[in-house]
């Protein structure tokens, strides 16, 4: 009799523990001093972590929600996780494993830090706004554009945001000081990627493409008189943009599998490689850049001057994004 | 169910149609299955290997535009739309970013087309604006889906196969209904038809007209019911028949003493008899009626009692002999006015198990009768035997004999040979009846030979007395 209670008691605060284990759940820790790549696999709604030196996969988050992006914040140490379906946006401390979250609504589609790295501006596309936030989760404005907000550049002179209208055929800029729309641009249909370069005052502009008719150009506009200066091949469908100094773009396009590298000031090629089954993720480290692979479940490690593939990471199930924190030990 | 009461022949019919219209739907869905199992599967399968076989031609690489030319010549004479597209967008690579645009295939779809499956489906494709069966086959370069071929029939053109199958179906269903309700009503009317009429023939037995007969035409269930229900009609009759020559029987015989009675007492209230000889006369004949009325009355009580259900008998072991010995005594005076001779042959071991009073009845019985129906210088024999476990009394006297064919009747209520109730050899004809029903409660049976002018042997047997089951 008496053991028979106790023995009910222990399954119940055994029931309360895993019942409240949700809330106080902890993710691995993931050392400071490893540089690693974060890739976000979003079929199986899991982070993992890589050791860019050795390969090693040094932890990997399941998380319970589903999640199509993450966002590395200027601490250098959190990660921020989101989705479109999702009403929250989570972080998670690598090196405590610890989590927290804002409550923002559905919708969020895209995020990308200020230039300063003082501000998180949210694309938001059941609203169609783009929202303003502090680090602290204070939210400081929010803006009205065109239909399905997505692709977000801010300018380095702190005084625009670009904002692409995914399933338009437009994207607006908005100044950061009155937080308004100032002027609006035509592009090709379904916009997604691109480059600020300044330069020139250029902006270089990717996407999907109309209808059927897959995207096959770069569109350049130049942003001193808004008008459309030229276009270059960037077979087929450029949607990931990269520059790791002034000289040399890179850029994904993933109907075809390749990575492109371009000359900025001229646009002319100066590189490509093929590479993975639907590439869709492009982030650089401090010497390399990498590739995630959505339908072959690889990263590749691509060398910036030679375009060789220098190593392949096994890991995951539809990786979407992938950001790279280099660690403080390097 | 107190609204509606079927009546037999509405109740088979429902049942038959049930019956037909379950097989009806029961083998139009099995037409439909198997249309699904084997048509539209052989269908899929077909279009499955076309596209398996262009997809073979595929060797690696960017789509070339000869293998597209060649799919065009495919098409023309393949019997289904078969195209390619090595299009990303058509082929959902943009399906992880949200695009707003109907890629040819579902994110599913392309999983499993990425793992070198080939996708068949059934339904409204947006694409073509119609239902279609669509088998799509992947090309794939390693873990690069390059193409896909794609391969649909408009399900329409499936299902016009099936429609004139469909219309021969409804027809013959139709037809089918039509012959089973036919055959059905037939079937239900040839076994209803003959129950109605015993019904018919019943209701009329009740009324007591026994001519209507059932016609029995099988020799089913039915038929014999029809002829069970004839025997019935035939048996009843025979009762109705032996209730009135009862009642006549009865009435006649009360009626002849009494009017005797009647008669004679008039006279002499009247005053027509003076003379003192002559009263006593008539009040002699009065008495005699009065006396036959009573043993009539006594007769007609003692059979009914008897019949019976449960007559108390009043059992004990008896030894016969000495019951027939002590009986034959009383009749000494009537022997001697006959000039009838006694012969007694008993087995004095016999011991039976019986009511005493009863059996002297049944001895008197037949011996009265013996005597009534002899002339005078006859002999009068009585033997009784024993084997195995029964006992044998006959009785046998010299007298006039029984044609043989009144002796199957004997022992019926009011039955007798000589059917003009004279008054000399007046009995009532119940004497028989009596022996027969007292033998048979004592567990016995009875046996009369006759020859015609000859004599009469009656004999009675009976289970003698068995120590070991009466104890
Ligand atoms: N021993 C016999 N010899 C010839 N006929 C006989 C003999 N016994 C019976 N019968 C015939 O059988 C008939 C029936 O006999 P049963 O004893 O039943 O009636 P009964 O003698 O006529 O009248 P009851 O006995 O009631 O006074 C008689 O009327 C007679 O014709
Ligand atoms: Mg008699």
């Amino acid at each position: 009799m008496f053991r028979r209670r106790s023995l009910l008691l222990i399954t119940f605060i055994a029931i309360i523990f895993f019942l409240s284990g949700c809330q106080f759940k902890t993710f691995q820790q993931v050392p400071d001093q490893d540089s690693v790549i974060a890739v976000a696999n979003v079929r199986e709604s899991s982070v993992s972590f890589i050791n860019i030196e050795t390969g090693e996969q040094l932890a990997k988050w399941k998380l319970e929600v589903s999640f199509t992006r993450v966002l590395l914040m200027p601490d250098n140490k959190t990660l921020m996780i989101y989705g479109r379906q999702n009403p929250d946006v989570t972080f998670i401390n690598m090196s405590t494993g610890k989590l927290k979250q804002w409550k923002l609504g559905e919708g969020i589609s895209n995020a990308v830090l200020s230039a300063d790295q003082k501000m998180i501006y949210f694309a938001e596309r059941n609203m169609n706004k783009v929202l303003f936030y502090d680090l602290e989760g204070e939210k400081k404005g929010e803006v009205e554009v065109g239909e399905s907000p997505y692709t977000m550049i801010p300018t380095p002179d702190y005084q625009s945001l670009i904002v692409y209208h995914l399933n338009g055929a437009s994207l607006s800029i908005i100044d950061l000081k009155t937080l308004k729309v100032k002027t609006t641009l035509t592009t090709n249909d379904n916009p997604m990627g691109g480059l600020y370069i300044a330069q020139t005052n250029e902006l270089w502009v990717g996407g999907h493409g109309a209808g059927a008719e897959p995207e096959q150009n770069i569109s350049v506009f130049s942003l001193s008189n808004g008008q459309k200066k030229r276009e270059f091949p960037a077979q087929v469908m450029p949607v990931d943009f990269l520059t790791m100094d002034d000289k040399n773009a890179f850029v994904l396009s993933h109907g075809n599998n390749t990575l492109y590298r371009f000359d900025i000031p001229t646009g002319n090629e100066t590189g490509r490689l093929h590479l993975g089954a639907n590439p869709l993720g492009l982030a650089a480290g401090k010497k390399m850049l990498y590739v995630s692979s959505y339908d072959s479940n690889q990263v590749f490690e691509v060398d910036p001057v030679t375009l060789k593939v220098t190593n392949t990471f096994n890991v995951g199930s539809g990786r979407l994004q992938i950001v790279v924190r280099e660690g403080v030990g390097t | 169910m107190k609204g509606i009461t079927l009546n037999l022949s509405k109740k088979i019919i429902l049942l038959v149609s049930f019956g037909i219209i379950f097989t009806l739907v029961v083998s139009y869905a099995l037409t439909q299955y198997l249309y699904e199992n084997f048509y539209v599967h052989n269908v899929e399968e077909s279009l499955n290997q076309q596209g398996k076989n262009i997809a073979k031609e595929y060797k690696g690489g960017p789509i070339t535009p000869e293998f597209i030319n060649k799919v065009e010549d495919y098409d023309r004479i393949a019997e289904g739309d078969i195209f390619v597209t090595e299009n990303p967008r058509e082929l959902g690579a943009c399906l992880p970013f949200d695009v707003d645009y109907q890629a040819l295939i579902t994110d599913e779809e392309r999983n499993r087309l990425l793992i070198g499956e080939s996708v068949t489906k059934q339904g409204y494709e947006p694409r073509f604006d119609r239902q279609v069966m669509a088998v799509i086959v992947p090309l794939l370069d390693q873990k690069q889906l390059n193409g896909v071929v794609y391969l649909y029939l408009p399900l329409s053109s499936i299902t016009e196969a099936f429609n004139e199958v469909r219309y021969i179906l409804l027809f013959m269903g139709l037809l089918f209904i039509n012959i089973a309700l036919i055959i059905g009503k037939r079937l239900v009317n040839r076994i209803t038809g003959p129950l109605r009429r015993m019904e018919h023939v019943a209701r009329q037995l009740a009324l007591g007209n026994f001519n209507e007969k059932v016609e029995v035409t099988s020799r089913d269930e039915i038929g014999n019911l029809g002829a069970a229900l004839n025997h019935m009609s035939t048996a009843l009759e025979e009762v109705d028949q032996r209730r009135r020559d009862f009642l006549a029987n009865v009435s006649h015989d009360l009626r002849t003493p009494l009017s005797y009675i009647k008669g004679y007492s008039e006279a002499m209230i009247e005053g027509v008899v003076t003379e003192e000889e002559q009263k006593k006369k008539y009040l002699r004949l009065i008495h005699r009626e009065a006396g036959r009325l009573q043993r009539l009355v006594h007769d007609l009580l003692d059979l009914a009692q008897l019949e019976g259900d449960s007559y108390p008998l009043n059992l004990m072991p008896l030894s016969l002999a000495q019951l027939i010995e002590d009986t034959m005594g009383k009749y000494e005076p009537f022997l001697q006015e006959k000039k009838i001779g006694l012969i007694l042959d008993l087995d004095f071991d016999v011991i039976v198990f019986a009511d005493e009073d009863r059996l002297e009845q049944v001895i008197t019985n037949i011996v009265d009768n013996a005597i009534r129906y002899s002339p005078e210088n006859g002999e009068l024999k009585m033997v009784l035997t024993q084997r195995n476990n029964t006992c044998t009394l006959t009785i046998s006297d010299t007298g006039e004999g029984i044609p043989p064919e009144e002796l199957q009747r004997l022992g019926e209520r009011f039955y007798r040979v000589d059917k003009s109730r004279t008054r000399k050899k007046g009995g009532s004809g119940l004497g028989l009846s009596i022996v027969k029903q007292i033998v048979f409660l004592h567990k016995g049976t009875i046996h009369i030979d006759s020859v015609l002018g000859k004599g009469t042997d009656v004999s009675v047997t009976l289970p003698l007395y068995d120590v070991n089951v009466a104890d």
